[in-house]
């Protein structure tokens, strides 16, 4: 249904947006209240010179990364799975795979009204037993702590940015998606690779290069989509 | 330091189970079956199990330089071990190290409002956005569908393509790494080092994942065992993660 100002939306997306909204300030303020309250209740003021440094260095482009995550994730979270995904975090590690596996079982797509529903409870569980395992890992942690720091093994198989449970997620998640639509996977995948190999530098920009690439394969989608109609 | 930790275990909790309340209710009111819905969280949960558990020994680590409570809240509420480092390094930088109650606190406010920029769009911008995904959706479901698969091709390709190029660094030894007669190991290149780093364990995992994944595939298709499904992406990953501790073994040496 539309009207002059555009869609119109159902009453439970309307809703998912206004309470989207409520939980998302209120996360913003509990965010902004650690820093805030330490200072007031320590009576510490900011040592002005770093801060400014490290923001100047930071602010920036986490901002613009920030922004291009939220137009790049979305549309595959759903808008429930978007509000919730970025308070939770560990969106392309977890959130996001999580939703599209669940979406591809079911086979329908995140903009549907059965997608929103669905990749809204695929965001949520997996939030949840984050938690629950942070949890698990709170009550343990000082068993686990030591269990890893005695063992500089375990600890390089399980460190979070540069060891080998990424590798194992997504060749596992791989195989799923690039057999669905390899034609999209080949061209971003080939730079990807010879980018890293060729200008090892670049390997540190790896975050950014995320959205660079999905731009690729919309605009590779967009032409395999037109010249398939145009067969029609 | 309890009571931080506890507000911030029921707030992440309560809104996930708010939100998961709403969307069955949803569904039932849309008449999908509650066996899809039941199987939408039995995917989820399963799949969410692995990757769960190096966010949580980060912040064991992160607690060890920040504290609990603030590691919690950097790694439970928004950010990421990357993230965190960064800044906390940022600001470290111009002080040399020393970490007085002023110095912790610029840390602590770079940290929080370097990440906010998308729960602020999220706040003020994101409805409409939301509005023109449903209208392409409505418009052109197969186009919609197709943008979604492209766009988290983007995601693959970097985060997987990333250890396909490390492992080709380690194999080639772009990084011109030799050994003296003493041990000592010498690189040729700091940044094809960089690259190369854990190259050979990190490649040979992606490909475990890959052969595991396929040969569930397999089986699910000979005997066609429909709930083997819900296992294949968290065994496949478990999998690959316990025979990433041999490739770890076999390489650990050479690095």
């Amino acid at each position: 249904m539309t009207n002059k100002q555009g869609l119109m939306l159902s009453e439970y997306d309307e809703a998912t947006h206004r309470w989207g909204r409520v939980w998302t300030a209120a996360a913003l303020v509990a965010l902004i209240a650690v820093p805030l309250l330490f200072c007031l209740i320590y009576g510490v003021t900011p040592a002005w010179g770093p801060f400014w440094q490290g923001a100047v260095a930071i602010i920036p482009m986490y901002w613009a990364i920030g922004l291009i995550e939220v137009f790049n994730y979305s549309p595959m979270v759903g808008s429930g799975g978007t509000y919730l995904a970025f308070i939770t975090g560990n969106l392309a590690n977890m959130k996001v795979p999580a939703a599209q596996v669940t979406l591809k079982k079911a086979g329908v797509s995140a903009a549907s009204e059965e997608g929103e529903v669905l990749s809204t409870i695929a965001v949520a569980v997996s939030s949840i037993v984050t938690t629950l395992i942070l949890l698990a890992g709170l009550v343990l942690v000082i068993p686990i702590a030591s269990l890893i720091n005695a063992d500089p093994m375990l600890r390089q198989v399980f460190d979070l940015s540069s060891g080998h449970v990424i590798p194992a997620l997504f060749g596992a998640l791989g195989v799923v998606f690039i057999s669905k639509s390899w034609r999209l996977a080949v061209i971003p995948t080939v730079l990807v690779v010879a980018l890293f190999v060729l200008v090892p530098a670049s390997f540190d920009a790896a975050g950014i290069l995320i959205p660079v690439m999905s731009v690729l394969a919309v605009l590779i989608a967009r032409l395999m989509y037109n010249r398939n109609r145009n067969r029609k | 330091m309890k009571r931080k930790i506890c507000f911030i275990i029921l707030f992440v909790l309560g809104q996930s189970v708010w939100f998961l309340v709403r969307a069955v209710r949803r569904g039932r009111e849309l008449g999908i079956s509650p066996k899809v819905m039941r199987s939408a969280a039995v995917s989820s949960g399963t799949f969410s199990i692995v990757p769960s558990v190096p966010i949580v020994l980060a912040m064991i680590a992160l607690a060890a330089t920040i504290g609990t409570p603030l590691a919690w809240i950097r790694l439970s509420v928004i950010g990421s071990m990357s993230y965190e480092t960064i800044a906390a390094g940022k600001v470290l930088e111009v002080t040399g190290g020393d970490i007085t109650s002023s110095i912790f606190a610029s840390v602590m406010w770079v940290m929080t409002l370097g990440i906010i920029s998308g729960p602020l769009f999220n706040l003020f911008g994101f409805k409409r956005y939301q509005k023109k995904l449903i209208e392409v959706g409505r418009k052109d479901p197969a186009w919609s569908n197709m943008l979604t698969d492209a766009l988290f091709m983007g995601i693959i390709a970097v985060m997987g393509g990333q250890f396909v190029a490390k492992g080709i660094a380690a194999f080639a030894n772009l990084g011109g790494k030799t050994v003296a007669a003493d041990g000592t190991v010498s690189f040729s290149s700091a940044a094809y080092a960089r690259l190369a780093q854990s190259g050979e364990a990190q490649l040979l995992t992606l490909l475990s994942g890959v052969v595991l994944m396929l040969v569930f595939g397999a089986v699910i298709k000979l005997t066609k065992a429909k709930w083997l499904e819900n296992f294949a992406l968290p065994v496949s990953m478990a999998g690959a993660v316990l025979l990433s501790i041999v490739y770890h073994n076999m390489f650990a040496g050479v690095m």
